[in-house]
C-alpha cells in the first residue's frame, strides 16, 4: 500500500486528531501513572473538632488497581504524586451515595488535558451536548468541566504530560456544591530531594454539609444554594488545630523545607510564620515564595506571610538553624483569624511544622480559671495535655505549687506517655476551705526540649 | 497709607520671606509613637480595656494595649518607632479577663517571665489574668529597617478584633527628619533622580512626609458581647465587619487633629498634607481581619516594600527596590505591611495651569506668575514659592471648561472655589468652604465603597482627605505644614 493510499483510507481520520493534540499538549516522555480513587461519603464523627452534630462530607478514598483494597475515604483525598512528563490516569468510581446524589469527574487546574464539558437544560435538568454549546442553544449551560461519571460508574480521566509544581485536584462538577463537600487534594508533581511539607487550607459549612446529607438542597428545599455559605470550621490538611491534630514534619534543624501551600476553600488564607523556639535565623523569619500555581517565579518573593486566594498553590521555603534543643515547632497560622472552632479555642487554621522530629507540649486550656466555687464543694475541670510534635511526650511530673496548693487536690495524669498528635486529660479538683481569691499553679515535667517544665496558672474564689 | 513706609515695609517683607525659605521647615512630618533609648529601647504596656469614638458619636468597646505612662488603652496600640540593630523590649501586665501576649511577625522573639506565672500558649509565653502580677518581657533584635506590625498571639481572633493590635516602625541607619537626605525608609543606594526632584541623588526610599495608614476592621456585635462580659460565649466565626478605620478612627475624624482631646483612646489622625513635588511615604499596615483596596486618588503610588524588605530581585534589603511597582490601588492584607511612595504631585499635564492664568487675576488679588524650566520642564526655583514645582508646559494653559452659573452648581466640601491651586473663588451660598488654603484634596479610602460608611452614612469609615498645599499663599505668606495640625 502506498503512503498516498494509506493517508486515503482510514489513516486521514486517526491521524488529524493525534496530531492536533501531539501539538496541543506534547508528547508524553515519562512513565505512566494510575490512580483509582472512589469518591464517595465520610462523615466525621460528633466531636472530633468540638462539633456538636456528625459532618457528612464527600472524599477520595484511595484504591489499588481495579478499586480493589480502598482505604477509607478522606478528605482532602490522598496526595497524588508523579514526575514531570509522566501521564496521569485518573480512575473515578462514583460511590456517592445518600439522598442527594449527583454525577462526579476530576480536574487539575494548570494541567493540560482535552476536556468534555456537560451542558444541560437548567429548566428540564436533562443533558443537551458535550463539548461545544450545539449550535443556537442559547439557554444550556454547563454543570461539569469534564466528562461525568453518574453513580457507581467509572471513568477514566488522562492528563497526557504532567507539568511540574503543587497542583489541586478536585471534582469539575457542580463545583459549587462537590468542591465545598470536600472532593480536593493535593497533587506533587516533580518533588525535590530535600523535606517537603504540603499544606492544604479548607472549610467546612456545616450547614450546607447537612443539607445536602438530608436531601434538603436544592432548589425548593431549605438551602437552595451555596450563595449563603458560611464557614465554621477551617482547616489544614483536613482537620482544624484542636486537642487532636497532627502536626507536619518540616525536616531537621538546619535544613531547607520547601512548604507546598494550597487552599482547596473559598476564602482567601494568608498563612503566617511564628518561630517561639527559635529554629529561623534570627535575621530570616521569612518565608520565601518561589512558585505559584505550579509556575516557577522569575523574582521571588520574600514576606513573613503570603496571600493564598481561593484555588492557589504557593511553593514557599524556610530554612532553620542548628538547634541547641535538637528541633521544636514552628506555628504557621493563617492571619486570616480563623482560629476557633465554632466558638472555641484555640483551633482553626493552625498547624505546627515539627523540626526534629520531637515531641512538643502544648496545655488547653493554659490558664485554669474555676471561677466562684462553693466552700467545701469539690470542683473539677480538665487541662488536655497534647503533644503537638512528631515523637512520644513522656512525662515525669505532675505538682501543684503555690500558696493555696492545699485546696487543690494532686492531679491524676490520664498516661504519662502521650502519641503525637494526641491529648491525655489531667484532672485538677478545687475544693476552697476559706473564703477568698485562690491561686496555685500546676507544674508538669517532660521530655519536651523547648518547654521542659510547663506551668498552667490555677484561679478560683471561695465563697 | 505712606508711600514712605510702604516702601519701606516691602524690603522687611522680602526679607521675611526669604529667611522663610532659608530656614528648615521644621515639621517635616514624622509618624507619631513612642521612641526609647536609643541601642536598648524598653516600652511598658498594660493590656486594659476603654473605648473608642465612632465617627457618628457612638461609642464602641475596646481592649487594647495603654502605655504605662499614660495608662489610657488607645486603638491602634502605641506605634513604637526604634532604629535598625536596637535590642527592644516590651514588658507587657496584664488588667484584662483572659490572658494576653505580644508577637512581632518577621521578627525573632524571646519571652521571657519576669515576676509571676507566665502561660505557655500556643505562639509565645502569654500573661495571665492576674491584675498585674504577672510580667513578661519580649525582647528582639530589630534587625532590619521597615514598617511592621505586632497583635496579641493569644486568641488573636478575639483579641486583635478587640483592639490588640498596633505597628513598629524600624528606622534605618543614618535616619534624620531634619535633612534631606536622612528621611529615609531604607538602606537602599542612592542613585540619580528623576524629575522633578530639587536634588539630584537620592535613595528611591527617601521621602519628605511619612504617615500611618493602619487599616482596621471590626464587628461593633462582637465588641456589645465581650462589653457585657460574654467573651466566654463569642463565636467569631460569625464575624462580619460593620465598622471601618484608618488609624483607629472613622472619617471624618480621620482629619481630626493627632491627640485630639475629645479622642483620647484614639489618639492618630490620617490626614496626609504635602506641598506640590514632595514625596509621602505611606506605611500601610493591614489590621483587620479582612483585605482592603487602598486607593490613593490623585496620581499612582510605588510600593516599595511589604513586611519590611523592598522589592527586589536579589531578596537584598540593601539593593535598589527594583521590583517596585507603581499602582493607584494596593491591597491591604490583614497582618502584612507595604511601604509605598506618593507622589511627587506637580499638576502637571492635568490639562491647564494648576496655578491660574499667567497673568494673574487682579480681581481676586491674585498675582502674575512665570515659569522657569528646569530638568524635564518643572520649575524648581519657584517665584516666592508660590508656584514651585510648576510644570512649565502646561504654563498659562486655559483651564479646558467653562463652568456654568454658579446658581447652577453645588460643591464638595474641599472645593476651594476654583480649580487652581492656592487661588480661591467665590462659592455658592449653601456651600462651605473646609479648603482653607486653596489646596487640591485627594480622597485616600478603602474602595470597597461599603467600607466609607459608618452606620450605613456615607461619607465615613476608611476614607481620609490628603491635601496638597501650595508653598504660600497667593499673597506669598509662606505655607507651613504642622504634622500635628489640620
Amino acid at each position: 500500500m502506498t503512503y498516498r493510499t494509506f493517508i486515503k483510507s482510514w489513516g486521514a481520520l486517526l491521524l488529524v486528531p493525534f496530531l492536533l493534540t501531539s501539538i496541543l499538549i506534547g508528547v508524553s516522555s515519562g512513565a505512566v501513572i494510575d490512580s483509582w480513587l472512589r469518591a464517595e461519603v465520610k462523615v466525621i464523627p460528633v466531636g472530633v473538632f468540638g462539633n456538636h452534630s456528625s459532618i457528612t462530607m464527600w472524599g477520595y478514598a484511595k484504591c489499588a488497581a481495579g478499586f480493589t483494597n480502598c482505604t477509607t475515604a478522606t478528605v482532602p483525598g490522598p496526595t497524588l504524586t508523579a514526575a514531570a512528563g509522566d501521564t496521569l490516569n485518573i480512575h473515578v468510581f462514583n460511590n456517592i451515595s445518600g439522598s442527594y446524589k449527583e454525577p462526579t469527574s476530576v480536574v487539575i487546574p494548570g494541567q493540560t488535558k482535552t476536556m468534555a464539558p456537560v451542558w444541560f437544560n437548567p429548566a428540564t435538568g436533562a443533558v443537551t451536548a458535550t463539548g461545544s454549546r450545539p449550535a443556537g442553544d442559547v439557554t444550556s449551560r454547563v454543570r461539569s468541566f469534564d466528562a461525568e461519571t453518574q453513580f457507581r460508574q467509572t471513568t477514566t480521566y488522562t492528563w497526557p504530560s504532567l507539568r511540574s509544581g503543587t497542583y489541586l485536584y478536585e471534582s469539575g462538577t457542580h463545583p459549587a456544591v462537590q468542591v465545598q463537600m470536600g472532593l480536593y487534594g493535593p497533587l506533587i508533581v516533580g518533588a525535590g530531594a530535600g523535606p517537603e511539607a504540603t499544606l492544604l487550607f479548607s472549610e467546612i459549612d456545616p450547614v450546607l454539609h447537612a443539607a445536602v446529607s438530608n436531601g434538603d438542597y436544592g432548589p425548593g428545599k431549605t438551602v437552595t444554594s451555596p450563595t449563603g455559605y458560611r464557614s465554621q470550621y477551617f482547616l489544614v490538611n483536613g482537620l482544624p488545630y484542636s486537642a487532636s491534630s497532627p502536626a507536619v514534619a518540616a525536616g531537621s534543624p538546619g535544613q531547607t523545607v520547601r512548604l507546598r501551600l494550597l487552599n482547596a476553600g473559598l476564602e482567601p488564607k494568608m498563612p503566617t510564620l511564628q518561630d517561639p523556639h527559635h529554629l529561623l535565623p534570627p535575621t530570616n523569619q521569612y518565608m520565601t515564595v518561589i512558585a505559584e500555581d505550579g509556575n516557577v517565579l522569575p523574582h521571588r518573593r520574600l514576606q513573613y506571610s503570603h496571600l493564598l486566594p481561593p484555588g492557589k498553590t504557593l511553593d514557599a521555603t524556610i530554612t532553620t538553624q542548628p538547634n541547641a534543643a535538637g528541633g521544636g515547632n514552628i506555628v504557621l497560622y493563617d492571619m486570616k483569624l480563623n482560629l476557633s472552632n465554632g466558638p472555641f479555642s484555640p483551633g482553626g487554621a493552625l498547624i505546627n511544622l515539627n523540626v526534629g522530629p520531637l515531641p512538643a507540649v502544648m496545655a488547653l486550656p493554659s490558664v485554669l480559671n474555676f471561677g466562684a466555687v462553693p466552700l467545701f464543694r469539690p470542683t473539677q475541670m480538665v487541662v488536655a495535655i497534647k503533644n503537638d510534635g512528631l515523637m512520644p511526650l513522656i512525662f515525669t511530673s505532675a505538682t501543684i505549687t503555690g500558696p493555696s496548693r492545699a485546696e487543690f487536690r494532686p492531679p491524676i495524669l490520664g498516661l504519662t506517655t502521650i502519641p503525637p498528635g494526641t491529648s491525655s486529660s489531667l484532672t485538677v479538683l478545687f475544693r476552697p476551705t476559706t473564703e477568698g481569691p485562690k491561686s496555685a499553679a500546676l507544674t508538669l515535667i517532660s521530655n519536651d526540649p523547648n518547654l521542659g517544665t510547663v506551668t498552667i496558672p490555677i484561679f478560683g474564689n471561695g465563697y | 497709607m505712606k508711600r514712605t513706609a510702604f516702601k519701606n515695609g516691602i524690603p522687611v517683607l522680602l526679607m521675611v520671606m526669604m529667611l522663610c525659605l532659608l530656614l528648615p521647615v521644621s515639621s517635616h512630618a514624622v509618624i507619631n509613637g513612642l521612641t526609647g533609648a536609643l541601642g536598648t529601647p524598653v516600652f511598658n504596656f498594660t493590656a486594659k480595656d476603654g473605648h473608642i469614638r465612632s465617627g457618628d458619636g457612638d461609642s464602641i468597646y475596646m481592649w487594647g494595649y495603654a502605655p504605662t505612662n499614660t495608662g489610657v488603652m488607645q486603638y491602634p496600640g502605641p506605634t513604637l518607632i526604634v532604629t535598625v540593630g536596637d535590642v527592644v523590649t516590651i514588658n507587657l501586665t496584664n488588667q484584662l479577663p483572659l490572658p494576653v501576649s505580644m508577637v512581632f511577625p518577621g521578627h525573632s522573639v524571646t519571652a521571657v517571665q519576669v515576676t509571676g506565672t507566665a502561660i505557655a500558649g500556643l505562639l509565645t509565653t502569654e500573661v495571665p489574668p492576674d491584675k498585674g502580677a504577672t510580667t513578661v518581657s519580649y525582647t528582639f533584635t530589630a534587625s532590619q529597617p521597615g514598617t511592621y506590625t505586632y497583635y496579641s498571639g493569644t486568641r488573636p481572633d478575639l483579641e486583635v478584633e478587640m483592639g490588640l493590635v498596633g505597628t513598629l516602625i524600624v528606622r534605618p541607619t543614618g535616619f534624620n527628619p531634619a535633612t534631606v537626605p536622612g528621611r529615609i525608609a531604607y538602606n537602599d543606594p542612592i542613585i540619580p533622580t528623576t524629575p522633578p526632584a530639587a536634588v539630584a541623588t537620592a535613595q528611591l526610599s527617601s521621602y519628605d512626609r511619612e504617615y500611618l495608614f493602619f487599616l482596621s476592621d471590626i464587628d461593633v456585635n462582637i465588641h456589645k458581647q465581650v462589653e457585657l462580659g460574654q467573651y466566654y460565649l463569642v463565636d467569631t466565626t460569625n464575624r462580619h465587619a460593620t465598622s471601618w478605620f484608618e488609624n483607629g478612627r472613622n472619617f471624618p475624624d480621620t482629619m481630626a487633629d493627632e491627640n485630639a482631646a475629645y479622642l483620647p483612646s484614639q489618639p492618630y489622625s490620617a490626614m496626609p498634607q504635602m506641598h506640590p513635588g514632595e514625596r509621602v511615604l505611606i506605611r500601610l499596615v493591614g489590621a483587620g481581619r479582612d483585605l482592603h483596596p487602598f486607593h490613593t486618588h490623585g496620581q499612582n503610588h510605588l510600593i516599595i516594600a511589604r513586611d519590611g524588605r523592598l522589592l527586589n530581585n536579589a531578596l537584598s534589603n540593601t539593593g535598589i527596590p527594583d521590583l517596585a511597582v507603581s499602582d493607584f490601588t494596593t491591597t491591604s492584607i490583614p497582618g502584612e505591611t507595604v511601604d509605598e511612595i506618593w507622589g511627587p504631585w506637580t499638576g502637571a499635564k492635568l490639562g491647564w495651569d494648576a496655578y491660574g492664568p499667567a497673568a494673574g487675576i487682579p480681581l481676586l488679588g491674585i498675582p502674575a506668575h512665570t515659569c522657569t524650566p528646569g530638568p524635564g520642564g518643572f520649575d524648581i526655583t519657584g517665584q516666592a514659592g508660590h508656584n514651585m514645582f510648576e510644570y512649565c508646559p502646561d504654563h498659562n494653559k486655559p483651564f479646558p471648561v467653562s463652568l456654568p452659573d454658579q446658581t447652577s452648581l453645588t460643591f464638595g466640601q474641599m472645593y476651594g472655589g476654583t480649580p487652581f491651586l492656592a487661588v480661591f473663588g467665590a462659592l455658592p451660598p449653601v456651600n462651605v468652604r473646609q479648603n482653607q488654603q486653596g489646596a487640591m484634596t485627594f480622597m485616600w479610602h478603602s474602595h470597597a465603597e461599603r467600607e466609607i460608611t459608618t452606620n450605613n452614612i456615607f461619607i465615613g469609615g476608611m476614607a481620609t482627605m490628603a491635601f496638597v498645599l501650595p508653598y504660600t499663599t497667593a499673597s506669598g505668606v509662606p505655607i507651613i505644614i504642622d504634622q500635628f495640625k489640620p
